[in-house]
């Protein structure tokens, strides 16, 4: 393995300290997918504001074994304004990524778009319908895309683990996957959350997401006002 | 000489160094310095009330009665109580979160004694809380957090923001900046 990219689009999914000043980043770049590289004395104060989850970069980086080494960073246009909720959400999204994508996929730059979509949006959209499809999303590029072609045969659906949609009356209409499968996120999709709640499940295991557990609590704080509510799978 | 490496900012070189000096020439202070650091090991805890460092159960800040009990300043670390303390007029009570939440560490609310600050604003003296988390990602999440528990216990919540560079840490800023800081103070949305 030995890769050598510049100016390579990417969001840092999550920073932990090494040493005094140097940082180990996980990162998800177009073209490669997830990416560990170390950037030496990035907890300094200039490089410290910028190497920031949620928001766009420009990576330089050599890569000769798991972990890489960033040589060069800038910022990649303006940082989407996110703020209470919507920065859980986030946090969210990029749990979701770092729990289930793989290491080095050259075919990342289907879930690098839905990455890219989701923090367009976020600011300004509802956040429920926006990370339904993010989900759905990032579970179809792992290999679980659903079945289209059984849409039409039932009114409304479950999710089996090793069957995929089976006709279900009490389950989600086959309208509200429809509008998944053609990528909407908006409200239409809301009433596939248990069903892609399922389908995460199965692909995580029996250990939570701790932001999921999060934006559950602070829905139960907000109450019944929540703009959140109902954020998580 | 690993054991002085665990301190910030020393190195395989300085490690030696100290090593050195402490065994050949300041032996005298060496063996003060090692009760010192038994003694703080074996009788410094946390306080009850702020989770600050303590020798006894109540800290000085919270022993006190010359503080405003009205204002509860949530902070992440000692060293953010120290820089408050020596560059600004604050004059309320804190609480140390000893971190942050940060989700993606498994760090969560039950870590940092959320559930002793929720009782600390059940106290009807408490009138404010102004969090002063540092303007990270992970602080802005948790100031969040904090201003639902606080708006959830009814009371008005702040956050310190003005001219704190984001990505900084409280800890670091200047004084002048961090006192302004505290006097810009704004209502959480
Ligand atoms: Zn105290």
């Amino acid at each position: 393995m030995s890769l050598r990219a510049s100016a390579e689009p990417a969001w840092i999914l999550h920073r932990r300290p090494l040493r005094e000043t140097s940082l180990i980043l996980d990162v998800l770049t177009r073209h490669y997918g997830r990416i560990s590289l170390v950037s030496r004395g990035g907890r300094q104060a200039r490089a410290g504001g910028v190497l920031q989850p949620f928001r766009p970069l420009k990576l330089d980086f050599v890569q000769k074994s798991e972990l890489g080494t960033l040589s060069r960073f800038e910022p990649d246009g303006s940082a989407p304004q996110l703020s209470g909720t919507r920065l859980w959400c986030g946090f969210y999204v990029n749990e979701l990524i770092l729990r289930l994508a793989a290491h080095n996929d050259n075919q990342a730059s289907v879930l690098f778009d839905a990455y890219l979509e989701v923090f367009e949006r976020l600011p300004e959209q509802d956040p429920a319908p926006l990370l339904r499809q993010f989900e759905y999303r990032l579970l179809s590029h792992l290999g679980y895309a659903l079945q289209e072609d059984v849409l039409s045969q039932a009114a409304a659906f479950r999710w089996d683990p090793s069957r995929g949609l089976v006709a279900a009356s009490s389950g989600v209409p086959a309208a509200a996957l429809q509008a998944l499968l053609e990528g909407a996120s908006d409200a239409r999709i809301n009433p596939c959350r248990s069903l892609l709640g399922e389908m995460l499940r199965s692909q995580l295991g029996p250990k939570p997401l701790q932001s999921a557990t999060m934006l559950r609590e602070l829905t139960s704080l907000q109450g019944a006002r929540a703009a959140g509510s109902g954020a998580t799978g | 000489m690993a054991a002085l490496r665990c301190l910030p900012g020393v190195g395989q070189k300085t490690a030696q160094r100290m090593a050195f000096q402490l065994l050949q020439r300041e032996r005298g202070g060496a063996r003060q310095l090692a009760r010192a650091l038994d003694q703080a090991l074996d009788e410094l805890g946390h306080c009850r009330d702020c989770r600050m460092f303590s020798q006894g159960d109540l800290c000085p800040i919270c022993a006190s009665d010359k503080r405003d009990d009205a204002l509860l300043c949530v902070v992440e670390s000692p060293a953010d109580v120290a820089a408050l303390e020596s560059h600004t007029d604050y004059r309320g009570r804190y609480f140390v979160l000893l971190g942050r939440l940060s989700p993606l560490d498994g760090i969560g609310p039950e870590e940092l004694g959320l559930a002793r600050l929720a009782e600390r604003m059940a106290d009807a003296a408490v009138q404010e809380v102004i969090v002063a988390t540092n303007p990270t990602v992970e602080g802005e999440a948790t100031a969040h957090y904090i201003a639902e528990l606080a708006r959830a216990a009814g009371i008005a919540v702040t956050r310190i923001a003005h001219g704190v560079p984001v990505g900084g840490e409280l800890e670091y800023v200047d004084g002048g900046t961090l006192a302004h800081a505290l006097s810009g103070r704004r209502q959480v949305e």
